[in-house]
């Protein structure tokens, strides 16, 4: 299943599900795991600051196989 | 299977217009100006995330401010609660959300950021097929509710990434 997705996105030289730049000469230099976890974070401090009620909530990141790899990084940077 | 879905699914996304009603109780409405004119969409910053934005829309079944015409998930994603989807910015780079609020205490269960993996495979793949709250049918052009979906206990964030994979 994942090979489908992978295939579909190297063809048309498109981003990961819905997510998409705008760059056409952008070849991935910029991201990375890394790169990805300072997003994750910057999303989760814009959310919190537009919804305040949901700080309190406790918050979990979770996900599968490379998932794995994404979800420790973001708690790092906090 | 994946190939019939996967165009219904990103069409009907982009055109579902649908209002219904349910008993939830959504987040405290963020204060911020229209954005573009769309009173739906308003793009979030931080002080401390100046090369950040996140632009979010609600989406129904309920939502106390733009009720009339806030547009529902439910019809094509059975079991949809309300919630938000919408985009993080980082320069030219977009990454795209779903959010649901929980079936039971939205005010009171867990927040999940729920990411799949690959790298390369879409979250929607955990939306549309894993833990969300709706599956897609075997026909491929329709979906059934997903009793077992994570937002049954928890609010659940649904989060595309990387926008390119090919250098993690």
């Amino acid at each position: 299943m994942c090979e489908y997705f992978v295939k579909i996105n190297l063809l048309k030289q498109i981003g990961v599900g819905f997510s998409y730049h705008t760059n056409r000469s952008f070849h991935g230099g910029e991201g990375g795991t890394f790169a990805a976890s300072e997003d994750i974070y910057a999303f989760m401090r814009l959310w919190y600051k537009a919804f305040p009620d949901s700080r309190s909530l406790p918050f979990s990141i979770a996900g599968e196989s490379y998932g794995g790899q994404l979800s420790p990084l973001p708690s790092s940077l906090s | 299977m994946i190939k019939i879905i996967w165009p219904a699914i990103v069409g009907t996304l982009a055109t579902c217009l649908t209002l219904s009603s349910a008993a939830q109780t959504p987040l405290t409405e963020p204060t911020f100006d229209g954005f573009g004119g769309n009173p739906n969409i308003r793009t979030l910053t931080h002080e401390s995330h100046p090369d950040h934005s996140l632009t979010i829309q609600a989406h129904g079944p309920k939502n106390p401010t733009i009720k009339s015409d806030a547009p529902s998930l439910s019809d094509i994603c059975p079991g949809a609660t309300s919630g938000y989807t919408g985009y993080l910015n980082h320069g030219d780079k977009h990454f795209y959300f779903a959010y649901f609020e929980s079936r039971s205490k939205p005010a009171e269960d867990p927040l999940v950021l729920w990411l799949n993996g690959g790298p390369g495979c879409s979250s929607m793949t955990g939306l549309f097929m894993e833990l969300g709250p709706c599956t897609v049918n075997e026909d491929g052009e329709s979906a059934r509710e997903n009793p077992n979906s994570w937002i049954s206990a928890a609010n659940v964030f649904f989060l595309d990434q990387p926008v390119r994979y090919s250098n993690v």
